[in-house]
């Protein structure tokens, strides 16, 4: 906050004259002290306490990443073909640039943070009432900026995460009706993701985007200075827009206290601790990525969005494959559309939280989708795990008094990539059920039907594994039980095929 | 933009800019007009005109038709039948900053003479789902490849041939396809994207350059 | 009054702004990262990377209690030449063994697809190193020789048949069990065992154990021969009918 001071104390001594004099003919030439004043110290209703740090807090962050971003400007290239040893040039040559980087990283997910606790504060206080809506739907646009920049920053990173996340968002696009292949292209600068795709997003991380953000940001606060900043909600004051201005200039004129400094001190103890924890943060954690070469031809690769966009990454494969088309591209603009209108359609009428169950109701159901999303996205339980099958041992206990055609099943398990997808005594994918008691729960039939036709979304083996072989493996599942609970179905034999029956078959 | 709306700040410089024109543009007649006209009717020109490389930077890359040009792969006998590769090749579309991005991968399949069927353990049993290659109808100048596109039909991320298994994965969210292309679980909507093939002197070509998506693959 | 919260966070952000300087101008890690490159192949610790992630799988975390044979075995590697152990990771063995090299029958898994025998020979080396014995056995050792079936029935029936007669969950001459397995590898089995699992190793003559292996081999049947044993071939057709 670049305040100025415009008072003029009655008596000085001569050095501190000499020191005032060129403050007070910038003053005087430009006018900025005087220009400031009032805003600086607007009244404020004295209910404005720690709630309303957040809003504070984002712009903290966005002018830390203006900051740290012109630095970085200074020092990557953004070209395909060396940003990314271009930044580990800056994390491990150039000083301290592995704290700019750092720093900018971290202050980014902090700014998408305070921007939600803001946004989650605006709407359970119910801020957006008349005559705030608009400053609410430039806010709305304000948090599809914030994210904007950070997926765009996370391509800037041109990292295997940022190559294959592009994809996923030109995947994305190309799934809209008529206009996906252009809005593709126009995404990707051309066919495939190259270096034009890195300078298009770097026009849009440094250029566009940040520029819009100023200006919108410059909107928002112009509206808060319009409107004041809003009281604490109080049950049995609901929002009447006939009455409202009126009533609210009266009760801050005459209880109100000034923003500078009595209310920007709770803005400046919020802000500075934030700061502080996000470089210890930053310096704790470190730079995020580069992860891995942007090699296309490197597809022993798992890539994974950032933070903010893990949510994102659950959803899509916990929904059902028929409605994905429409959870992408019609659910956003709905979700958009909704919080615009949210202010229009319903600008009057109570405020507090205790008087709206329903609203306090969504923003816990989002809070709680979100957050599982993002656990699920992290955890990611629906991806196989590519190298289970040779790096995971068969639990001992699953292969002591095993006999010889059941331990060739228990290297089939391995082999064929059962595991990838299956846990055995807790270790291995978890996109099928875990076998250590499959026994209890199929069949002999019921287990060589599963391995060879597949079915409830698992693929079907019988291709790719011989006769014996699913023998084998059906052999060593069925031993797959805990030893006080019988097999569902127990064979009356060990051997389902008489030996002569088999080759007779042949 | 917006700064004339402030009401608790007075600056008379701010208004001064935006009076000048608005009763101008209502009073009639006169030299006035005239100019304004002109000056108008002079920038519309040259923003159209300064337009042309703006519009073409910006849209461009939605403009342009980039048609897809073979690509060699190498000989033929780099894929040895009844096995499925990794091949690589650099895409035809580059400038000169791509680094690492122009090149592209994808899979190569190739299926052994008279269909999967023959290697197995019986022929009798075969006929039914080892049946004819699908490629058949799709490469008619390579019968016996099938070359697919690395991305998943899901969401583009890079899928993995398991050999024994005879399974693609999708490491992002789990599609699983079966060694033709056909999809076997998971989100995908449709099969593995295919790049048309052919087998010109002894080398294996692929009609390739854009990234596979949904709306133009086959 | 008002000085000492200031104090307070001054002296906060010196300590942050001091241990940024402790740090240096470098990432954590960086220099650290820098002087010590992951351990190659030629280090103890490098192959047992390599086995943790790619042999552990089947063949147990410590060489021992995997589902596929022990490698921790001094006999065996008293037994087996450096060249034909590289040889069987490089290829693989039948179809339960799979080859790791890009010379792998039915193509490499991807991540193993620029593994040449030259790493494969440092990876047998370093696991020689950690379980076997020094010196390499000559060549013949290992070697699959098949005697006389009709002599091995009777070596089976006196030798092996109390344990695995047909009919128990311990059969060796299943013929899905036989299906499933080389000749390699039931000389393996009959050799070696498994001591890990207290199948102790053979105490017949070299010349018992081919004529057993000789009478398991004809007993496998026809429709798994060659082909079901060869890892490239895309297997069996999947069909009902061949469902019991």
């Amino acid at each position: 906050m670049a305040g100025s001071d415009p008072q003029t104390p009655p008596s000085r001594g001569p050095l501190a004259r000499a020191v005032l004099a060129p403050v007070l003919w910038l003053e005087d030439r430009t006018g900025i002290g005087a220009f400031l004043k009032p805003i600086m110290t607007h009244r404020v209703p004295p209910s404005a306490r720690w709630f309303y740090v957040f809003g504070s807090a984002t712009l903290m962050f966005f002018s830390l990443q203006i900051a740290t971003g012109v630095c970085l400007g200074t020092l990557y290239a953004p070209s395909a073909s060396n940003a990314y040893e271009n930044l580990v040039y800056i994390d491990t040559v150039v000083p301290f640039g592995w704290m700019l980087r750092a720093i900018h990283g971290w202050s980014s997910n902090a700014m998408v943070a305070m921007m939600i606790l803001h946004m989650v504060q605006v709407f359970l206080h119910a801020t957006y009432k008349f005559p705030r809506e608009l400053t609410w739907i430039v806010g709305v646009f304000l948090c599809l900026l914030t994210l904007a920049l950070a997926f765009t920053g996370q391509v800037l990173r041109w990292d295997q995460d940022a190559y294959w996340g592009i994809g996923i968002g030109a995947a994305i696009a190309d799934r809209i009706p008529i206009a996906g292949n252009w809005v593709r292209d126009l995404l990707l600068g051309g066919p495939i993701i190259s270096g034009e795709t890195l300078n298009r997003f770097f026009a849009l991380h440094v250029f566009v985007l940040p520029g819009i953000t100023m200006a919108l940001v410059g909107l928002h606060l112009v509206l808060v200075l319009r409107h004041g900043i809003s009281e604490m909600p109080k049950v049995g004051e609901p929002v009447d827009p006939a009455t409202y201005r009126e009533s609210y200039e009266a009760r801050v004129h005459k209880e109100g206290v000034p923003f500078w400094p009595d209310a920007a001190k709770r803005d400046l103890v919020f802000c500075g601790s934030m700061l502080l924890l996000l470089v210890a943060v930053a310096m704790w954690l470190g730079p995020i990525g580069p992860n891995g070469l942007p090699d296309p031809t490197d597809i022993d690769t798992n890539p994974r969005p950032d933070l903010p966009f893990l949510w994102i990454f659950g959803l899509v494969s916990l929904i059902p494959p028929a409605s994905e088309t429409v959870v992408m591209l019609v659910a956003p603009g709905v979700l958009i559309l909704g919080l615009v209108l949210l202010p229009i359609l319903s600008n009057g009428g109570e405020r507090a939280p205790s008087r709206r169950p329903f609203m306090v109701l969504g923003v816990v159901l989002a809070a709680t989708s979100v957050g599982i999303l993002t656990w699920e996205g992290r955890e990611s339980p629906w991806s196989p795990v590519m190298d289970a099958w040779s790096s995971l041992p068969t639990p001992v206990d699953y292969v002591k008094d095993r006999g010889p055609l059941q331990l060739q099943g228990a290297v089939i398990i391995q082999n064929a990539q059962c595991r990838n997808c299956h846990e055995l005594g807790g270790q291995g994918g978890k996109r099928g059920p875990a076998l250590d008691d499959v026994a209890t729960r199929l069949s002999y039939d019921q287990l060589v039907r599963q391995i060879q036709q597949g079915g409830g979304n698992m693929p079907a083996f019988g291709k790719s594994l011989t006769s014996a072989e699913t023998e084998a493996l059906a052999q060593f599942l069925l031993t797959m039980h805990p030893a006080n609970e019988q097999p569902s179905n127990p064979p009356g034999a060990l051997l389902p095929i008489p030996p002569q029956a088999a080759e007779s078959g042949g | 933009m917006s700064d004339s709306k402030h009401e608790s700040t007075s600056l008379p410089q701010v208004g001064g800019s935006g009076d000048g024109g608005s009763p101008c543009a209502g009073c009639g007649g006169g030299r006035r007009e005239f100019m304004f006209k002109v000056g108008v009717g002079l920038m519309g020109a040259g923003g159209v005109a300064a337009a042309a490389p703006v519009v073409s930077a910006m849209l461009g890359p939605g403009m342009r038709t980039y048609r897809e040009q073979w690509v060699d792969l190498g000989p033929v006998a780099s894929y040895p039948p009844g096995e499925t590769r990794f091949a690589t090749f650099t895409n035809p579309w580059t400038s000169p900053t791509d680094g690492l991005t122009d090149q592209t991968g994808c899979w190569v399949r190739h299926i052994p003479e008279g269909g999967e069927g023959a290697r197995g353990e019986t022929q009798s049993l075969d006929t039914s789902i080892g049946g004819p290659p699908p490629s058949n109808a799709f490469n008619p100048k390579a019968p016996n490849f099938q070359v697919f596109a690395v991305n998943c039909a899901h969401l583009g991320c890079p899928v993995r041939w398991f050999p024994q298994s005879r399974l693609f994965m999708c490491p992002c969210h789990g599609g699983v396809y079966y060694e033709d292309g056909s999809r076997a679980s998971g989100p995908p909507p449709r099969s593995l994207f295919p790049y048309p093939a052919k087998i010109e002197n002894d080398h294996l070509w692929i009609d390739a350059g854009r990234l596979p998506g949904l709306q133009e693959a086959p | 009054m008002k000085r000492s919260p200031l104090v307070m966070v001054l002296s906060m952000s010196t300590c942050v702004a001091l241990s940024a300087c402790g740090r240096g101008a470098l990432p954590p890690g960086a220099v650290e990262a820098a002087a010590v490159p992951p351990p190659g192949l030629d280090t103890p610790e490098g192959v047992a990377n390599f086995w943790s992630s790619n042999c552990a799988g089947c063949h147990g975390a410590d060489g021992q209690l995997g589902a596929a044979r022990p490698l921790d075995d001094p006999l065996w590697w008293r037994t087996m030449p450096d060249a034909q152990v590289v040889e069987t990771v490089a290829v693989g063995l039948g179809r339960l063994m799979p080859g790791f090299s890009a010379r792998a029958k039915g193509g490499p898994y991807i991540a193993y697809a620029n593994l040449g025998d030259a790493e494969i020979e440092l990876v047998v080396k370093g696991l020689r190193a950690r379980w076997g014995t020094p010196g390499e056995p000559a060549a013949a050792g290992a070697a699959v020789r098949l005697g006389d079936a009709a002599r091995g029935a009777s070596v089976f029936a006196n030798a092996c048949a109390s344990c695995h007669a047909n009919g128990t969950a311990a059969s060796v001459t299943d013929p899905m069990f036989l299906a499933n397995i080389t000749d390699q590898g039931l000389w393996s089995a009959v050799v070696f065992g498994r001591p890990d699992l207290g199948k102790a190793a053979t105490t017949l003559s070299p010349g018992e154990v081919a004529d057993v292996v000789a009478h398991l081999a004809a007993m496998r049947p026809a429709w798994a021969s060659a082909a079901a044993l060869d890892p490239a071939a895309p297997s069996k057709p999947a069909t009902g009918d061949s469902t019991p």
